[in-house]
């Protein structure tokens, strides 16, 4: 019999620090046992576990088309998140994955993706972009659009990364900050305002939306402007969870379960749900 | 298939021939406490009475299990080496509450390594209730006095014996293989049909229910909530003693280097149920906390597994300290539904 609660070692390969607060780290994981590596799909998440200390569910940030490693993003807030900005590479942890569904990618295919996200939510829409950025799968894909808002600079996560994208041509990035500071020549303003200013086409378009509730709340109504409808607006979930699969009860919304269902919902599923999300 | 006749008398031989193969759990009483343990060589059960305080999901899902251990040679799943369990002097309610909690644990996708095991070839022999207790109302939900569901075998007890009914056929090759057990005449037969039916018709009628899942859907956002969650305390009692509650905590302990991972039954009715490391809670109030019981048990679990996820036991109803009836509640939502106009 398969014990889903049998987490795999996976070792860490290389870490780095993502905000100039040091909230933020990533890490790089590689199987110690080849054999144990998964294949998952760009919005699935995983459950890292520290032996003794615990373990949570995080969202996959490399994309399946990256070889040889998992990445993962983790902001430092309790026990477990403390204990992971403390591991050091070459250190083994436990996975258990890949769990949850995906972003609709079957569903857009050959239509345009306009992504918008705030903070450290990028972490499985990195995942998307590069799947989607990918020679393999790019032909398959029309326009991709990535508009992305951090407080300030220094909170801003896969800047590198961000900046050797704004040079290529086959996606459009907007990178914005709250308030302008000194040797910020990008757009300034809160994701909802950015987004009305850039106002990406609906047409024939896919949005994907994460970010903090506040910011997926005054971002809905201005896509709703541009004529996207709740069905084409995709966001990713989160909540409490323990055993990631459908059966420790608490990361309910309604009838449906984050680790199960989603995480990643469409607006229109969202509304038939009576809980807030 | 056959049916059987256990005399009263012969209940030890019985229960010693099924220990010859089985782990028998049995209900018992500890320090005042009326729960399923397994019974020790010679140990009678304590059957004098319907329900014990704690319901028997213990039984194949404990409330706190060491699922993993951890040391310098890395990490070992626990394992139930026991034999297979069976399960003697459940009541019908609770052997339905096994069904329940087992489409949660085993569904389509994932299967409960731990629930799993100890459920693999394991007995439920049931003893049908023959005078209900004014907080049952099994008959509301779909179940009744001697429902067979979740049973290999069903009990019907005639005062000096036990008619056994075989439900499965794992249960019928059980029974015809414990030596000296009679079968059953057509009159012991008809005598137990006898009881079945009075006990039945000493239900009071209940009330219909059909209108209760949309009545609560459409109710959700109603004032409604805060009257009838009002005076519960959020202690829950109802959770920990319901037979289908089956949401669990997974805590981490450790000690130089060695440690385990433990799954505790955990309940919706506490605020850290749901507090994330970000300090937001999407239930903080009890209201919130009540609704979600009673709308998992009436409203989702009617879509994820055709069916409410109450068995009617009645021990939310005894356990509540501040007397909040779930029976109650059901008819009050359905009324207000239908008062206000909003049922859909």
């Amino acid at each position: 019999m398969k014990n889903i609660y049998m987490p795999i070692p996976v070792r860490v390969k290389s870490i780095r620090s993502e905000s100039d607060d040091r909230t933020l780290r990533t890490f790089d994981l590689e199987f110690v046992h080849e054999d144990d590596a998964f294949d998952y799909m760009p919005g699935q998440f995983c459950q890292l576990s520290i032996p003794g200390v615990g373990e949570g569910p995080f969202g996959i940030a490399s994309s399946p088309t990256e070889k040889g490693f998992l990445r993962f993003t983790v902001n430092r807030v309790g026990v477990l998140t403390t204990a992971l900005h403390y591991l050091r590479e070459g250190d083994e942890i436990g996975i258990r994955g890949p769990l949850g569904n995906y972003y609709p990618v079957d569903e857009f295919r050959g239509k345009n993706v306009v992504i918008v996200s705030g903070g450290f939510a990028l972490t499985t829409l990195r995942s998307l972009t590069v799947y989607l950025r990918d020679p393999a799968n790019r032909g398959d894909f029309g326009d991709i659009t990535l508009i992305y808002g951090a407080r300030r600079p220094g909170l801003m996560i896969y800047r590198d990364e961000l900046e050797v994208w704004e040079k290529e041509d086959d996606i459009a990035v907007y990178l914005t900050i709250d308030q302008a500071v000194e040797g910020w020549d990008k757009m300034v303003g809160f994701v909802p305002t950015v987004t009305k200013e850039i106002s990406p086409s609906s047409k024939d378009a896919w949005v994907m939306l994460c970010g903090p509730p506040i910011m997926i709340k005054y971002t809905l109504p201005t896509l709703a402007e541009l004529g996207f409808p709740p069905e084409r607006i995709y966001t990713s979930l989160e909540r409490r969870m323990k055993c990631g699969i459908g059966k420790c009860g608490r990361c309910n919304i309604g009838s449906k379960y984050i680790c199960l269902d989603g995480p990643v919902f469409s607006f229109a599923e969202i509304e038939k749900i009576p809980e807030e999300i | 298939m056959n049916k059987y006749k256990l005399q009263k008398d012969k209940l030890q031989n019985f229960l010693e021939q099924l220990a010859e193969r089985f782990a028998v759990y049995a209900p018992v009483e500890k320090n005042g406490i009326t729960s399923f343990a397994e019974l020790e060589p010679g140990q009678l059960p304590a059957l004098d009475f319907l329900r014990t305080q704690k319901p028997p999901k213990d039984i194949f899902y404990p409330q706190t299990e060491v699922i993993l251990k951890f040391d310098e040679d890395g990490t070992k799943s626990t394992e139930y080496t026991g034999k297979p369990i069976a399960v003697f002097g459940v009541r019908p309610c609770d052997a339905k509450g096994f069904v329940i909690v087992e489409r949660v644990f085993v569904d389509k996708k994932y299967e409960d390594f731990y629930w799993a095991i100890r459920r693999k070839d394991s007995l439920v022999i049931s003893i049908g209730c023959n005078e209900p207790l004014r907080s049952c109302f099994c008959n509301w939900v779909g179940g009744g006095p001697f429902d067979t569901t979740g049973s290999d075998v069903l009990a019907t007890d005639t005062g000096t014996e036990y008619i056994l009914q075989p439900v499965s056929e794992f249960g019928e090759r059980v029974m015809a293989e414990i030596e000296k057990l009679e079968k059953a005449t057509e009159k012991d037969i008809d005598k137990a049909k006898a009881l079945q039916t009075k006990a039945l018709a000493s239900m009071p009628e209940p009330p219909a229910l059909d209108s209760l899942k949309s009545s609560l859907d459409a109710l959700f956002d109603d004032p409604f909530w805060d009257e009838v969650t009002a005076k519960c305390l959020g202690c829950a009692a109802c959770t920990f003693s319901c037979p289908t509650c089956y949401c669990f905590d997974i805590q981490d302990e450790s000690r130089r280097g060695k440690g385990v991972r433990i799954r505790i039954w955990d309940t919706c009715q506490f605020p850290l149920f749901t507090k994330e490391g970000s300090g937001h809670n999407p239930r903080k109030s009890q209201m919130s906390r009540l609704r979600q019981r009673y709308m998992h048990k009436f409203s989702y679990m009617v879509e994820t597994q055709g069916e409410f996820g109450c068995v009617g036991c009645g021990r939310c109803v005894s356990s509540c300290p501040v007397n909040i009836d779930v029976r109650e509640f059901i008819v009050e939502a359905i009324a207000t539904a239908r008062d206000k106009g909003v049922e859909a």
